[in-house]
Order: structure tokens, then sequence, then C-alpha cells
């Protein structure tokens, strides 16, 4: 199978306060078609960092971008433009996304004015009706502005014109964060659905392990731009490796009282960035020596069964891990429920 | 009862005598036009227990935690029977200064932002100091050093004595709000109050947060709003469920989340993405301010509506659970 | 029980936004209509409508105050103060406007070009600030001077004062619109530079703009007036506000306080209109942003 996105040794940096620091740190990460792959982090893990490197919507340091078979790094600005009909992405804050000077209509035939200006006025009109409808917005909806909607549906109007040029990849950068509870649940079903009828590949970018492990078939743990562990998600719930893994795990709350938190065996953050080593070290429990000297590069995992990869010196050995009933047997949702 | 608790419940769990807190009726209404934002929410907080109120944005939660805290400002109009801190009097009929003196002392309260609560430029050290000296509670700045550092300690901040000297700006998020936490307990405040203290937190800082915060306390009281279930689930044991503007079910929280009674509960709790089990979600949205009917608010979203819906369900204990309460035409019944 | 059958009705969800749709008149958009109205009055007064006496000739009748047959009274030489201060508008006004459209154009190009990546926009920024420290009322005198006072140089002059400002404006703003997740999702979905410039960021600053070029109208009317007042731009016996506040002033010791009163009332007049529309406009990208 070939990937969809495979990105190879990424790596950004950012000047900030005359000091340069790493974003991104030498990621690799692929995708493949109409597969949903989580890309899991703290804030400041670099995360959505890595979702607009993906997209070339900036510009890498170094590293390859390989999309559709073709290197995006090596491609001109004109060239890379007419690109972007097959990659998308949906934004965390719904309101923002939308400019409030245009209609609905407008904002989600956006995509397909910048892609074939000379689409005829029929078409457009009809292919805006159906990804209004696809996301299950009244079509009727196009004359009015971002600011008569209620949040869920300016993200309903996000993911619309996200798919309106039928791109194969979309990056998905916390789409259900700021949005209420109840709401959140709809866009997700909504993604399950068009992932099934379209069947577009996602990357998921979150901080909430409860919405990428419902949604994601792989599990990608970023921290502080590289990734720490690689895996099918239900694998890597039930048995993570590397500490931090453990640590984001342990950390989720169920809604059902009756089922205790497992218990947390992490230190509080020092703000001390590390620059040598493994970047956990400071947080780490189970930090030794030479977690602290060299690079600790991302590896096939023997001891755990499945495709997995880490990067850790130390890891939690399988027999220790606390038992957690809570794992679903199959690895995610699918794509047809 | 056979339940695995997560953490033991204080030794006298209720009918400990007075309330800490006894609040009836109370309204709240916004702006020139008076829409009404708190509809008649009455609630007892008693010593040592944990409560949580859950409720989609806009619902009203943090409107009324602003209204105990004396944050309603004109033209904002807050209206109440009563509003009674045992051992402080009616809070709606304090003074201005009284109430001053009675936030940071009695109550203490904690923001979902902890930079909105932290000047940026002066020490953290000084601003504990002044905090002490506003409520008398110092003799100097030595002494104020001396029980904050232990403070910031206790709450796992590392290196607490160089963030009591530093300056709050450079702090990251979690270590912010650890400091606004400690601000909030120094004084031994019997009644915290939390306003999404967790929303703007990484996971691993939320659950360490809420392990510092919303441990049982037999002398402390914890109210707190979330939109996050799970941390109402985890930490608190009772819970109001609000929706615009009203209390539409209430109750221990291994009751209500167990045994959900009304719909809009149960229809929360579903939408809440658990691997391997189908998402429930609700459609429409809530009524925006104003938008009042006579009859029940959920009825327009509610797929159990009948005629009887038109007319306001009132709050009523339900099932075989003490203090379980629910404003609803038709309970969904089950184990309960 | 019975389960009632009826739909659920979809204004529920539509319902929530209402408020904000409601517009109402504020006093922002009195201002700016009555602002509007003021100029617009002088300019047909100025143009389409005969004056009651040719503000040009001379007649014996000087120095009148105020009468029902020269209702602003007449001038040292017998012109009639009304046709003249009216007949200014036709010589001050477009030049304000003229100077005003220039410094706009200047701006707002600079402005965009200056809110692109890379350093040149910071480096631009600094010789700007360079530029502003210059005495710049004081050089365009001295530029409108050399010119042989040729009107054209009044316009550029104001220009000069004026563009920075605009740039500013627009370099502010467009870097701020060019962060918006709005303007990324648009080059996500491959627009180019200028596009982006067209369908977002001038779009999305246009009421600033436009308030920003109303405060300007009113700055560089006073400029006309402050050359023409000190014998630069505008001459004699063209008439110009500036010029006849000059003449007047002289001989306002003397009583004869309609000479000066008149034109500075018309100069008022106007700079208060321009900033009641200015007002106006921002009220209204205020607004907008609150809904939005």
């Amino acid at each position: 199978m070939t990937a969809l996105l495979q990105i190879g040794n990424l790596r950004k940096t950012f000047m900030r306060d005359g000091r340069t620091t790493a974003a991104v740190a030498g990621v690799d990460l692929s995708v493949a078609p109409g597969e949903t792959v989580g890309l899991i982090g703290e804030s400041g893990s670099g995360k959505s960092t890595l979702g607009r490197l993906a997209l070339m919507l900036l510009t890498p340091d170094s590293g390859l971008v390989e999309f559709e078979g073709e290197d995006l790094t090596r491609l001109r600005p004109r060239d890379l433009r007419s690109r972007r009909a097959r990659m998308q992405i949906v934004f965390q804050e719904p309101g923002e996304a939308l400019d409030p000077q245009l209609t609905i209509g407008q904002s989600v035939a956006e995509p397909l004015d910048v892609q074939r200006p000379r689409i005829p006025a029929a078409e457009k009109a009809a292919r805006v009706a159906e990804a209004l409808e696809r996301v299950r917005l009244d079509p009727g909806m196009t004359t009015r502005y971002p600011s008569q909607l209620s949040g869920g549906q300016q993200q309903r109007v996000g993911i619309a014109r996200a798919i309106i040029t039928r791109p194969s990849l979309i990056v998905l950068d916390e789409p259900t964060s700021s949005l209420d509870l109840s709401v959140r649940a709809g866009i997700i079903s909504l993604l399950q659905q068009l992932q099934s009828e379209l069947g577009v590949a996602y990357l998921f970018i979150s901080h909430d392990l409860t919405t990428v492990e419902y949604l994601a078939e792989r599990l990608v743990v970023l921290y502080r731009g590289r990734i720490v562990e690689a895996g099918p998600t239900a694998e890597l719930v039930a048995a993570p490796r590397h500490p931090y893994t453990q640590a984001l795990v342990a950390a989720r709350l169920d809604v059902d009282p009756r089922i205790a938190p497992l218990p947390l065996a992490a230190p509080a953050a020092s703000s001390a960035a590390t620059a040598v080593g493994c970047p956990y070290q400071s947080r780490c429990p189970n930090v030794q020596d030479d977690c602290r000297v060299g690079e600790i590069p991302l590896r096939p995992d023997d001891g755990a069964a499945g495709a997995r990869e880490l990067a850790c010196l130390h890891p939690v050995p399988p027999a220790t891990r606390p038992p957690l009933d809570l794992v679903a047997p199959q690895a995610g949702p699918g794509g047809s429920s | 009862m056979s339940e695995v608790m997560t953490t033991p419940l204080p030794p006298h769990r209720r009918d400990s005598g007075r309330p800490l807190l006894d609040v009836r009726d109370l309204r709240v209404f916004y702006g020139k036009h008076g829409l009404q934002a708190v509809h008649d929410v009455s609630f007892r907080l008693e010593t040592g227990r944990r409560y949580g109120m859950v409720g989609e944005t806009g619902c009203g939660k943090s409107t009324v935690l602003k209204a105990v805290l004396g944050l309603v400002r004109a033209p904002h109009r807050v209206q109440a029977d009563t509003m009674e801190l045992t051992g402080a009097g009616d809070l709606l009929h304090l003074r201005p200064r009284a109430l001053r003196a009675l936030r940071g002392a009695e109550i203490g309260y904690v923001a979902q932002n902890p930079f909105g609560a932290l000047h940026p430029v002066l020490t953290v050290g000084e601003q504990f100091h002044r905090f002490l000296a506003a409520h008398g509670a110092t003799r100097s700045r030595k002494d104020s050093r001396e029980r904050a550092v232990p403070m910031l300690d206790r709450l796992g901040v590392p290196d607490a004595a160089r963030v009591h000297d530093g300056h709050a700006g450079a702090l990251s998020g979690g270590m912010a709000q650890r400091v606004v936490i400690a601000f909030a307990s120094i004084l031994e405040p019997r009644l915290v109050i939390a306003d999404e203290p967790t929303t703007a937190l990484d996971v691993t800082v939320q659950r360490q947060v809420l392990d510092l915060m919303a441990t049982p306390d037999p002398r402390r009281t914890l109210l707190m709003t979330t939109h996050d279930l799970s941390v109402v689930a985890q930490y608190c044991d009772e819970v109001f469920v609000m929706y615009a503007g009203r209390v539409v079910e209430s109750g221990p929280v291994d009751s209500v989340f167990v045994d959900p009674q009304h719909p809009y509960t149960a229809a929360l709790l579903g939408s809440v993405p658990r691997p391997g089990q189908p998402l429930a979600s609700l459609p429409g949205s809530p009524p925006s301010l104003g938008e009042h009917t006579t009859g029940c608010d959920f009825a327009p979203r509610c797929r159990f509506r009948t005629d009887v819906c038109a007319q306001q369900p009132p709050l009523e204990h339900v099932g075989g659970v003490a203090d379980h309460a629910v404003a609803c035409h038709h309970p969904l019944g089950g184990a309960a | 029980m019975t389960v009632s059958t009826a739909p659920v009705s979809t204004s529920v969800a539509a319902a929530a936004p209402v408020a904000a749709r409601r517009r109402t008149v504020t006093a922002g958009t009195v201002g700016l209509v009555a602002g509007l109205l003021i100029i617009v009055t002088l300019l047909a007064a100025a143009w389409l409508y005969p004056l009651p006496y040719d503000p040009d000739a001379t007649s014996g009748d000087f120095n009148q105050a105020p009468s029902s047959a020269h209702w602003f009274g007449t001038d040292a030489v017998g012109g009639d103060l009304f046709s003249r201060t009216i007949r200014a508008a036709r010589t001050d006004l477009p030049l304000a406007l003229a100077g005003t459209a220039l410094a706009l154009v200047l701006g707002v190009v600079g402005g965009l070009l200056a809110s692109g990546h890379g350093p040149w926009g910071e480096r631009f920024m600094r010789v700007l600030d360079s530029f502003q420290s210059l005495p710049l009322l004081i050089i365009t005198i001295a530029l409108v001077a050399m010119s042989g006072n040729r009107l054209y140089m009044v316009a550029v002059a104001i220009a000069l004062i004026s563009g920075p400002f605009f740039v500013r404006l627009v370099r502010s703003q467009a870097l701020s619109l060019r962060e918006s997740r709005f303007v990324e999702a648009s080059v996500a979905a491959g627009a180019s530079p200028v596009r982006v410039m067209a369908r977002h960021l001038l779009p999305n600053m246009r009421s600033l703009v436009l308030s920003q070029t109303a405060l300007t109208a009113a700055n560089a009317l006073l400029v006309v007036a402050a050359l023409s007042f000190i014998g630069v731009g505008v001459q004699v016996p063209t008439p110009s506000w500036g010029s006849m506040v000059q003449t007047g002033g002289k001989l306002l010791t003397t009583g004869q306080w309609w000479l000066t009163v008149f034109p500075a009332g018309a100069i008022f007049l106007c700079v208060l209109a321009f900033n009641l529309i200015a007002d106006g406009l921002r009220d209204r990208s205020a607004g907008r942003r609150e809904r939005s």
C-alpha cells in the first residue's frame, strides 16, 4: 500500500525572543488513503505546526513532504496551489475560519473559484448545495453570514468548504475542541460519515485522547516536536509503552463515576527545555542516565505486538501495565458506522 | 452500595446540620432589557462536599457562580429569596466592603484563565503579600513568603521558591493555575468556587490540578463548573445539570450519571465518545436569552415531548435515591 | 404516555443569532448621514446653484456688515462674502479630497506591500519612521512654493503628510488579517497572494480605511487652509477659506468680524462633517466585528 502522505525527517524552527526553538524536530509520518491518523500532543508539542507543514502552509526547514507521490517541497508556488484541491484543512475556531464579509455560499465556493476559475455558475451552485447537504446543512443557507450561525453550523460550513474540491486528505486541527459537548458529538459523527462516503483520509490533530481514540485507527504521539510513540490506536491505548503515552492514557477520566481513573505517575513539567537526549526526561518517572545523552530514534517496537514504533530507552514493560477494562476490542469505529 | 469510589467520602456525608451555603430562587437578569439568564435556581451546599455544575455554553452555570461571588454588576441584576452563607449572612445584602473581605478569606475563587487573575509584571510573591495584606493576614513580606512557598510546594509547584520570586507572566498555564489555586486556598476558605478550572490545561496537567484542588477535605466545600462531564464524574460528589438557566436535574453523581432521569442529561452523557459505542448527538441548540416559553425549555429538542411539556415541570425527587431530583414530566426511569 | 409526533422545530437552531442580527440606528449612523449631508450640500451649492453675486466681482459696497443684501457682508474690495465663501468650496474641497485620495492609494498599496513576508516590510517601515520625523509641513510649503504654487502640488503635499498614516493602518490591519484562520483557509484552498488581498484583506479593512480617509480629509482641508493662509498654493483672487481668514484677520481688530468668522466657520463645518463621517464609519466596523 503506498502512502497518500509521506513525511520524512521534517524539521521546522521558529525564532522566538531571539532564540530558535524547534517546533518540529525530525518527524516521520505517513497517512494511507482513506485512513484516520490521530496526532496527539499537548499544547506546544508542535502538532499544529506539523499539520500545517503537512499541507505546506508552512515551509519546512528541511525534510520531505510527499503527497500523492510528489515531493511538495520542490514544487513552484503556482504548482503547489493547484495541488491544494486534493488536500484541505478544518480549523479549531469555526467562527474565525470564515470571512465575516463573505456569505456562506461564497466561503464554501472559494476553493472551487480558486481551482476552477471558469466553472459555470450553475455547476458551482450545484456543487455548493451538494457540499452543504453532505454536512447536513440547509442549502438555502448560502446567502447568510457566518455571524448568523451557531458554532456547530459554522464548523459544518468549514467542513463543506474542505470537501467541495473532493480532496483525498483533510487535516483536522482540533475541529471539535471549541465546541459544546452535544455539538461535538454531531461533528464527530459527521466526519465519520463523510469518510465512508468520500473515502477521504484524515490527519486528526487533538490534545484530547478520548476524541482521537474514537476516530483514529492509528495514533501518533508527539512530545516537544518529536514522535515518541506510534501505532494502532487500540493497542497503543491498551498497552502504552512510552511513559508519556502512559501518562496520557492514565490522565483520561471516564464519564462513568464507577470506573476509577488510573493512577497518574508524571511529575509536573519543569519549564526548562532539554536540548540533549529524550524530550520527556524532565517528567519521566523511568528516567536514567542514558536518557540524557544523544538523540533517541523512533524504532519499530519489538516489545509490543503489531506495527508499533517507539522512541524510548526504558519503556513501560508490557507486564506491569495497569489493567484497562474500558478498551474496545476493535480498532476504531471503521467507516461503515 | 458497591460502587468503586475513586476517593473516600468525608465521614459526615450528609445531614450535617445547617448547610454552608443556602441559595433559594436565584434569578439573574441581563442588560437593560432584563433578559433572564438564571431562573429560580436553588441549592444547598454542605460542608466538605464537592459540587459540579454542568451544561452547554450559555446555560447560566458561570452566571450562578458570579452571582454567588457578588461579581454580577449593573446593569445586570441579581435577585434571590436567600443566599445565605452560614456565619456571614445573606450574601445578597452584604455591603461591598464586607463582600470583598469575604472573597479570598471565606470564599476562594479559581477562574478558567489563570493569567486573567495574575498580574503579569508583579512577582508571584508580591501578589501573595498584597493578597494576604488586604485581608490583614500577614505581618511582613517575610511572613507572607514563609506561608506562600510551602503552599506552592504542597500544590506540586517544582522549585516553589523560584516561582514565588519570579513573575507570573513567565509561568506555564498549569503552573499559573496552581498559583491561582494557592491564592484560593492559602486563607483556608470554607468554600472554593471554580469556573472551568482545568479547561485551558493539558490533559495530564488537568489531572494533576484536579487531584490538588478537588481532593475531599472535610473543612472545604467545592463548587465547580465544567463542560467536561468526566471531571464531574470523577471529582464531584453531587452534580447540578443546567439547561437554559434552570437546574433540570440534580443529585449524587453516582446516581445522576449512572441513572440519568432527564433526557437532556442522558443526551449529554451519550455524546461523550467512548470507543466501540455509537455516539448520540443532540440536534438543535439551546434557546437564546429571552426566548423562554412557559413550558419545558428542552421540549423542542426532546424525543419524549408531549402536550404536558407546554407546562414548566417542577424539580421533584425521583426514584429511590435520596436527593436525586429531576425537572421533567417524562423522566427516563430505569434502575433508579 | 403519548409521544408527540410533531416535527422538531427547526427554528430552534436558527433562533439563537436573531438578536445579533437586529440592527439599531446608532448615534454614529446619524452623524454619518449628517456629515455626508453637509459635504454634499456644500459641493452642490458651489457647483450647481447660481450664487447671488459673481464671487470674483468687485463693487463699491466694500466692508459692509452682513445684511439682507449681503448675507455674510462684503470684503475690502466690495466682493460678496457669501458668494466667495461658497465658491471657495470649489477649490478647497476638491484639493483636500484629491490629496486624500492620493494618500489613500499610496497608503493602501504601500501598506499591503509592506505587510508581505520577508525583511523588506520591516525595512520600509523604518524608512517611513525617519520620513515622518522630518518637519513635513515646512518641507511641503517649500515644495509647493518652489513649484510656482501649482495646485496639484498641494495635493501631493497632503499625500506626503497623510500617506504614512494610511501605510501604518493598512499594514497593521493586513498583518493581523493574514494571521486569521479564514485567510489561512483561503491559502489552503490555493488562493494566490493577489486573490487573498482582493478577496479577504481589503474588504475586511474597508470600514477602518474609509474612516481613516474621512479623518484625513478633515486634516487635508486644514492643510489647504494653512497653505493658503500663508499665501502658498491657492492664490488670490481665487477664493479660498485660508486666504480669506488671513485677509480678514488683519481687520478683526477694527470690528469687521464677518470677514474671519464666515470662512473660518466653513472650515469648522467641513472638518466637523468629515469627523462625523469618520466616527460613523468606525462605529459600523466595530458593530460588524461584534456581530461576527
